[in-house]
């Protein structure tokens, strides 16, 4: 038997590695760059040509905010997935393995956050020079550990609906498109954070994805980093809020069906 | 596998009752006193038709899911308080096609149910290995799960509830949906769990593998304990030399269905006759009239396994419908 961290870390990979094989099945290389990624391009380049209409800067902050929108969508997608595990069956040996299911789930779609920043990425360094967004070298690497880190942020979120919606699988996909609406909406993707108005901007303060691009927006604008850094430290303490309510309802979901016999890991 | 210990029961569980709330209308009682003991290295059969309660019986063993009331231990350990340590010495496997990841190859599932259940890298491959050799799905590790054949998958299921090398093992019908050769297989290959001293409870309801497999059975109906023994005393029990296999002319089994003691005369596959007997004192006096009939070749036998599920499950019913 090995030390608890080195056994969790174990689970944690092996957990992701069958949600890849997941992902493998729905896309091979060809697919996803050609099918996929194109499709997330040309959503971003949809934006980024109304914002041409709109006026000067526009096409640029559209563009900006969708290609970080879709790391966000990819983070989103982890409410779908979760509930996978449901449908292989394989919930109540999780349940009845002396490992954490909540650890399990939490492992199960990390697949999406590669495929999330290579799409975000993708649409920064393919689509920028359209909008006259020169990014340097320095910029690159700063905007991409921003990207992973809304990532993991918005997977936070997608796992924290995936286990509310665990065991009401009709209701998955209803469940991260609204969502991921209302952060287009409140987190500053297609409209400054600030023309929400108080209420809705404190609403949108509590969710990923808010900070991370205000910081992208920075290091693209070439701002100071200490702004930056303390950007990405409310978008990670807001991730890591949304990561605890998630495994404290899957925790509570799995006690719960223990001791009342809900579908949630018995079917 | 570790070393067993002293006299503690592997499985024990005192008047478990478990009851499903339903949205509307009344609760649903799936088990209603259920105590059976299992000794350490028994292969014990769950026997009952479906809806009898022995998958809920499984998930409460299996730590899953909490009795409404009762107890229950496994090696020791309280159900619903240990649930912890118990875990670890579980081997878990149900019937059916889910349980293991489709898209991940078999020796994969393995290294990952190996990781699950807190094993080393090391000792998660070796352990792996040697079940795919044991299992026979060596040739075929390498391939997603999704292109095995049913038989295969289910041995699949098999390798996965023994990779922590458990103590007792939890199978829950596990020949279910699989053709008669690969039955055969798996029954073979728990036939050889069995062997290695391991306990076994074995959920079925199908009573060849039950006989075949099982030192004693629990026969389980409407979420109620019917009876629990060895097959063969279960036949025993339930009518001793009340059937008796005859062969002779039609004429002289007429004169046999005649008799008042005679409740059945039906033909068997090999052209004999089986004669029931409404008592086992009237077996005695049908004999003599038979044998002074001239008849040679005439043996008592005792009921299969099946006749006597079918017999119990009926009286139970019978039971239900008068208490209600």
């Amino acid at each position: 038997m090995t030390s608890g961290i080195t056994r969790r870390v174990r689970v944690l990979l092996w957990a992701a590695r069958a949600g890849a094989a997941d992902h493998s099945a729905v896309f091979t290389w060809k697919t996803w760059l050609f099918g996929w990624f194109v499709r997330m391009l040309a959503q971003v380049l949809f934006f980024a040509t109304a914002g041409n209409l709109l006026g000067p800067g526009q096409a640029r902050y559209l563009l900006v905010g969708n290609a970080v929108l879709m790391v966000a969508l990819h983070g989103l997608f982890a409410t779908a997935s979760t509930t996978w595990e449901l449908e292989n069956g394989t919930l109540p040996l999780l349940v009845a393995s002396p490992s954490s299911p909540s650890l399990v789930l939490t492992g199960r779609s990390l697949f999406w956050l590669p495929d999330g920043v290579a799409c975000g990425l993708g649409a920064f360094l393919l689509l920028g020079p359209v909008v006259h967004l020169p990014i340097g070298l320095s910029a690159v690497a700063l905007v991409t550990c921003l990207l992973v880190l809304v990532g993991l942020t918005t997977y936070a979120l997608g796992l924290f609906l995936g286990s509310l919606v665990l065991t009401a699988t009709d209701l998955r996909n209803v469940v991260s498109n609204a969502a991921l609406v209302v952060m287009m909406a409140l987190s500053g993707v297609e409209v400054p954070a600030s023309a929400v108005g108080p209420v809705l901007g404190r609403i949108g303060a509590a969710l990923p994805l808010t900070h991370g691009l205000l910081a992208i927006r920075r290091v693209l604008d070439g701002r100071g980093g200490g702004q930056v850094a303390l950007l990405a430290a409310q978008e990670a303490l807001v991730g890591a809020c949304w990561l605890a309510a998630a495994v404290a309802v899957l925790t509570l979901r799995a006690r719960r069906s223990r001791r009342d016999g809900a579908a949630l890991f018995l079917t | 596998m570790p070393a067993l210990s002293g006299n503690q029961l592997a499985v024990e569980t005192h008047d478990l009752r478990r009851e499903y709330r339903a949205r509307r209308g009344a609760g649903v009682t799936a088990l209603d006193g259920v105590s059976i003991e299992v000794a350490q290295g028994e292969v014990h059969g769950l026997l009952g038709p479906n809806g009898a309660g022995k998958t809920t019986l499984m998930k409460i063993l299996s730590t899953v899911l909490l009795p409404t009331a009762g107890s229950g231990r496994v090696l020791g350990h309280d159900l619903a308080t240990e649930y912890r340590r118990i875990r670890p010495l579980l081997g878990i496997v149900f019937g059916g096609e889910r349980g293991v990841y489709p898209r991940l190859t078999a020796r994969q599932n393995l290294r990952y149910w190996a990781a699950l259940y807190g094993l080393s890298t090391a000792a998660g491959r070796s352990r792996t290995e040697e079940l795919l050799d044991e299992f026979g799905l060596a040739e075929r590790a390498g391939d997603r799960v999704e292109t095995y054949s049913v038989g295969m998958r289910q041995r699949l299921h098999l390798a996965r509830g023994m990779v922590a090398d458990p103590r007792v093992l939890l199978l829950d019908e596990p020949t279910n949906g699989l053709d008669p050769l690969a039955a055969r297989q798996l029954r073979e290959l728990i036939g050889r769990l069995a062997g290695e001293g391991r306990t076994v409870l074995l959920a079925t309801h199908d009573l060849d593998e039950a006989e075949l497999l099982c030192d004693r059975v629990t026969m389980i109906n409407n979420g109620r304990v019917v009876a629990a023994e060895a097959p063969k005393t279960l036949a025993r029990l339930l009518s001793r030399q009340e059937r008796i296999r005859v062969r002779a002319d039609p004429a002289l089994l007429d004169q046999v269905r005649a008799l008042p003691e005679v409740t059945e005369v039906a033909a068997a596959d090999d052209g004999a006759a089986v004669v029931s007997v409404g008592s086992q004192e009237a077996v005695g006096r049908v004999l003599a009239f038979v044998v002074a009939a001239g008849v040679t070749e005439v043996r008592t036998e005792l009921p299969n396994l099946e006749e006597v599920y079918l017999r119990l499950v009926h009286r139970n019913d019978e039971r239900s419908v008068v208490a209600r």
